[in-house]
């Protein structure tokens, strides 16, 4: 017996090396076309450096080819998966340089149909997380909620993916009769409907085993890599631009900004760290919640509001503006919080009809940016974990 | 702290600092090339300024001048700030602000890739969107589209295109006729063989 054990220690060592391994740009667990790096040593990744660019279209180029009203459907295809929200920050960038007020009513419908699609792109998120993580049927209830805000959607501007519906000083179309009622309806069949996803998946003992301690970013590092919204929430660090800088009418509206809490024993992730995957899925569940409640104020305002007289300022879901529309020349900086965080629009305006230069930031790509540091030392499997934690949406990386 | 003070206290240090007069949209300031990282250096480090988030890093094109813009944000004393560096079209650099603000290293990338603006310092400056073989700096306003890449037109109603269709039209076409040249010969041959053997041969 021990002759054997000498044997073996004898013979020579088994030669290893590192392996490169190609993942994506067609992996499904990749959300989209992005390719990734992976320098592994065995099951330990070394570096997972993403490679991206795949659906690259110039759109920052083609703004300074077209006019400020033109430019709102290409915005529809920056974030496809929450159109009106990317609408939305494009609008208040160019209403803040050519200085134009929003009506109520238009501010009213914009609110509400960012809260929808906010509803909607975080049923993609967590559906796909927990789907990526071995559990198929949340992805079907997910997507199965979203069918519903599509419906809504459709009933107020025609389309269910790339909506086009915000303009430049309000709202296409104003709602259509019985649209109110619609929204109520969803926000009433949706409370308990969370309620049971929460219990199907949140509490699921090998989905948060898969997800606890994964892709740890302390709250100084998400602050200096730039992460934002639910990722920057989800390191503990309380900051929502729709809070702490309100922009259309959000400071009238009463919601709280969750923040993950990892480690804290009586918090929603005791076994976890604070900020990991589990934390930034948490905050997103919660989100829904706070978006619903945010919903349920607006239809009740949408109410007073239609009980103005029909010719009263407030009662207008569209500023009335000139058909040729020049901004002076400027350039600001505007963000907005989106599902994916804040997408900041700096435009740059020389005063013609045309953009100098519009540059759109936005949330996934910076949480690609710092990829590569937050995933060394993990697992390939957890590799997958950590994109769907952080809600990567590639057209909106690659513009 | 609001912008003409951080201005002023810049101005005690860099006196070169300028911030132009805005009607309109957000101030800036702009900041000579050689000095940027210093100055951004200082606006983080500095406990009173304490800008510890670069929003943005916009790589900018006004036909005459590059610029490199930092808006940057603090989310301990909750002011903005925006930094504006002007670089000339030839060889335009400026030291990379990785080691200040991680988030960085992405924006410096693609303001590369897409103006040519070289930042010194940087750990991986290689192109981001764009393939790395890529030619040119497609940002700036000087940029002309290449009419191909690798073969693939880059244009749908250029000449390049209508060639390239033209040509795949006559291979199909000579394709065609080669085939029907062909079946026609192995008909001939088969009525040939049907006769010699004494039969009627095929009708055609």
């Amino acid at each position: 017996m021990s002759d054997a054990i000498l044997q073996a220690n004898e013979r020579p060592r088994v030669h290893t090396e590192e392996m490169v391994l190609s993942m994506g740009p067609h992996h499904p667990s990749t959300h989209g076309v992005l390719r990734l790096e992976v320098v592994t040593d065995g099951e330990v990744v070394v570096s997972a450096r993403p490679d991206i660019g795949y659906l690259h279209r110039a759109i920052e180029k083609i703004g300074e080819y077209v006019d400020y009203r033109q430019f709102m459907p290409y915005t529809d295809r920056v974030d496809y998966i929450c159109s009106m929200n990317s609408n939305h920050a494009y609008a208040l960038g160019v209403e803040k340089l050519a200085k134009i007020s929003v009506p109520l009513r238009a501010e009213l419908m914009r609110v509400m149909v960012a809260e929808l699609n906010r509803i909607s792109s975080h049923m993609i998120c967590i559906g796909a997380l927990a789907m990526d993580m071995g559990a198929y049927t949340p992805f079907l209830h997910g997507l199965c909620h979203r069918e519903l805000v599509n419906d809504i959607f459709e009933d107020v501007c025609g389309a269910r993916l790339t909506y086009n519906y915000l303009t430049i000083g309000g709202v296409s179309y104003d709602a259509p009769p019985g649209w109110i009622e619609k929204c109520e309806r969803f926000v009433e069949y949706l409370w308990p409907k969370m309620i049971e996803f929460n219990d199907l998946i949140t509490g699921n003992t090998i989905f948060q085993e898969r997800l606890c301690r994964v892709g740890v970013v302390s709250p100084e590092h998400a602050v200096n890599w730039g992460l934002v919204g639910p990722n920057l929430r989800g390191s503990g660090v309380q900051w929502d631009v729709r809070k702490n800088e309100p922009y259309s009418i959000y400071d009238r509206l009463e919601f709280d900004v969750p923040v993950g809490d990892g480690g804290d024993p009586n918090g929603s992730n005791p076994q976890g760290e604070l900020g990991d995957s589990y934390d930034r899925y948490v905050v997103r569940v919660k989100e829904v919640f706070e978006s619903l409640k945010i919903l349920k104020q607006i239809c009740s305002m949408l109410r007073e509001n239609e009980k103005l007289p029909a010719d009263h300022p407030d009662r207008l879901y569209q500023a009335k503006l000139p058909v040729r529309l020049k901004v002076p020349p400027g350039e600001c900086y505007v963000r907005s919080e989106n599902p994916r965080g804040e997408t900041g629009y700096y435009v740059i305006s020389d005063g013609t009809e045309m953009p100098l230069r519009l540059k759109i930031r936005t949330g996934s790509f910076s949480a690609l940016g710092c990829f590569e540091e937050v995933t060394r030392g993990l697992l390939i499997g957890d590799v997958i974990a950590v994109i769907g934690s952080f809600d990567i949406v590639l057209p909106e990386v690659d513009r | 702290m609001d912008f003409n003070a951080i201005v002023e206290h810049l101005k005690k240090r860099w006196p070169g600092i300028e911030a132009p007069a805005v009607a309109n949209g957000d101030p800036f300031a702009i900041v000579p090339a050689v000095d940027a990282f210093e100055v951004l250096k200082h606006l983080k480090e500095t406990p009173e300024l304490g800008f510890d988030s670069l929003m943005s890093l916009v790589g900018a094109d006004n036909g005459h001048e590059l610029w490199v813009i930092y808006p940057l944000h603090s989310l301990k004393h909750l002011h903005k700030f925006t930094v504006k560096v002007v670089l000339g079209r030839e060889k335009p650099q400026v030291t990379s602000v990785v080691s200040l603000w991680g988030m960085a290293d992405f924006f410096e990338r693609e303001a590369y890739d897409l103006y040519g603006i070289d930042f010194k310092g940087h750990p991986d400056l290689r192109r981001i969107m764009n393939p790395p073989d890529w030619e040119g700096w497609p940002g700036r306003k000087d940029f002309e589209i290449p009419p191909d890449y690798h073969g693939i037109p880059t244009l749908r109603n250029d000449q390049f295109f209508a060639d390239a269709v033209e040509t795949g039209n006559k291979a199909v076409a000579e394709k065609e006729k080669e085939a029907i040249a062909k079946a026609q010969e192995i008909f001939k041959q088969e009525q040939a063989a049907a006769k010699a053997s004494g039969g009627e041969g095929i009708q055609a």
